[in-house]
């Protein structure tokens, strides 16, 4: 069943001592707004998240007509892995196919080049850039590796990176049933999707994602054609916490969602349901409502 | 002439400069063109065919800052295209990406006006304002920026000519405003820009205007030939 209804999702997780998004241009920094000292994680490091885990853990790698299209092509003993070029002759410049096999295409949206010619795909999901909800600190590490610098030198070289004491993370995201139609989006491809938001999460064990919790889910969906409330991210917060660039880890603070719960309250006869997953360890301001569903996958 | 109006905000924007493709810089507000495309969202005009409902100037608006801009840089690992099959597929041991440098608008938020030849659309878009409803996401300039709005009401607005300084509170288009005279003993940080105002439905660019704004989101003291003014927000604003 293609999606329909209009609906918005929060994401929060937390990452300690490590760095949850480096700044490419910037000595691969965790991106901080200067200004403010809130760090910030690109809408693309999400979706790269959620495209490698369905591509490594839910099938979608090429194989029975599931498929991811932005993606590393692994080219290891020519064993049922194919270079670019032969990937490219797949689709047959057909974009049905494309969107019939890729999911991420199918969520994200994407440019699908044809002969001389390319479509456009708007996402019906869409994600803001994450922020942090708290000030950070940025820390430099310096440490020496394992490695000499190049063959035959005595020293082993040094190596320097920057990381995060702790960030609390939160996202933001629409789906959007009008978009939806374009890229024949499912509602099984948005279980796929919350799935590969938590887990995927859970999931990326590179050295400098490591120890990164999904803490806090949720998914609103409106009845009523075209409405959303909006801005959701800017209606939860951490409370009860002494120096927020003191917090370390998730039991140093409280998360508090009564300022959304008083924005559904507000909006009841436009909601059909909220949906929400939460992390054991997160402490709560305000009691989860007891109409509130938890999302299973 | 019946004017409506709303406010819109976000995190971030991106109108981009078209000519800088590689170190994609933004405009300080969004353009006529990039309003036709704010419209289109609301009232679910597709993306192939949105720009047909926005010809001859059917549509007109006033935009105003309502915050002082601000920008910041945010640096993103984009696909290079040179390189990869398909615009996606990335092979192993090969360079994929490019750096490119974003500029944003940080924290942006406008003011809107809108009026329209096509009074059904219009009062189509006055109900979705109201509601608090859009057809497609409602973004500014790119679709990571997604924003939110706020429906202010909608207005009569009178048409004035003036021989004396009045305060202009919208951006100032300079070309229908010949005899324009700037009150420079008055404090404001006034800037000067050329933006695109019309494109054709292939969106082939057909005419662009240049502007005068006040960066610090304050009104502008001058002579205009001709404004609008909306009493019951006291307001005196220039349509384009």
């Amino acid at each position: 069943m293609l999606v329909e209804k209009r609906s918005e999702l929060l994401f929060c997780y937390d990452i300690a001592d490590a760095n949850p998004n480096g700044d490419p241009m910037d000595e691969n920094k965790p991106r901080i707004d200067e200004e403010t000292k809130i760090n910030i994680v690109t809408d693309v490091r999400l979706k790269r998240t959620i495209r490698d885990y369905l591509f490594e853990y839910k099938g979608y790698n090429g194989q029975n007509g599931k498929d991811i299209f932005v993606r590393e092509i692994f080219i290891e003993d020519s064993k049922g892995i194919q270079d670019g070029k032969e990937r490219a002759k797949d689709y047959n410049n057909d974009p049905k196919k494309v969107i019939n096999e890729c999911i991420d295409i199918r969520l994200f949206g994407g440019v699908i080049p044809l002969n001389k010619d390319s479509i456009t795909y708007t996402g019906p999901v869409q994600f803001k850039m994450g922020r942090s909800l708290h000030k950070v600190e940025l820390k430099h590490i310096k440490g020496t590796g394992a490695f000499a610098s190049k063959a035959g030198a005595k020293q082993q070289t040094f190596r320097e990176e920057y990381i995060l004491p702790y960030s609390f993370i939160c996202f933001y995201g629409i789906i959007n049933e009008t978009a939806a139609k374009y890229t024949q989006l499912a509602e099984e491809d948005i279980k796929e999707l919350f799935e590969a938001i938590w887990n995927g999460t859970k999931n990326l064990i590179s050295r400098s994602k490591i120890g990164q919790m999904p803490r806090f889910l949720l998914k609103v969906t409106y009845k009523e054609k075209g409405f959303f409330i909006g801005d959701l991210d800017k209606k939860v917060a951490i409370s009860d916490f002494e120096n927020e660039f003191k917090i370390r880890s998730v039991k140093d603070f409280k998360f508090d969602i009564s300022q959304l719960i008083n924005v559904f309250d507000s909006n009841k006869d436009k909601i059909e349901k909220v949906e929400y997953l939460i992390d054991e360890n997160l402490k709560i301001n305000g009691a989860i409502p007891s109409d509130w569903v938890k999302l299973s996958f | 002439m019946k004017i409506v109006v709303f406010e819109v905000w976000g995190d971030y924007a991106h109108f981009r400069i078209p000519y800088t493709t590689s170190s994609p810089l933004t405009f300080p507000i969004p353009t006529k063109t990039a309003l036709y495309g704010i419209i289109g969202a609301f009232l679910g005009y597709p993306k192939y065919a949105y720009l047909d409902n926005f010809q001859n100037k059917s549509w007109q608006f006033a935009v105003s800052l309502k915050r002082p801009i601000s920008k910041t840089y945010i640096p993103e690992n984009f696909i290079n295209t040179k390189v990869v099959k398909m615009f996606a597929r990335m092979p192993k041991h090969e360079s994929c990406r490019t750096q490119i440098n974003l500029e944003f608008l940080k924290s942006p938020k406008f003011r809107i006006y809108v009026t329209s030849v096509y009074q059904e659309e219009l009062n189509k878009l006055e109900n979705m304002l109201k509601e608090h409803k859009s057809m497609y996401n409602i973004v500014l300039g790119i679709s990571e920026c997604l924003a939110n709005f706020e429906y202010i009401g909608s207005f009569d607005g009178k048409n004035y000519t003036s021989n004396n300084f009045v305060e202009i509170n919208s951006i100032i288009p300079l070309d229908s405003n010949d005899n324009l005279k700037l009150d420079l003993s008055w404090e404001q940080k006034l800037v000067k820009i050329h933006l695109p105002t019309e494109m054709k439905p292939d969106r082939e660019l057909i005419e662009t205007k240049n502007f005068i704004l006040e960066k610090e989101a304050k009104s502008i003291r001058a002579i205009v030939s001709k404004y609008t003014f909306i009493e019951n927000l006291n307001e005196n604003i220039i349509l384009f």
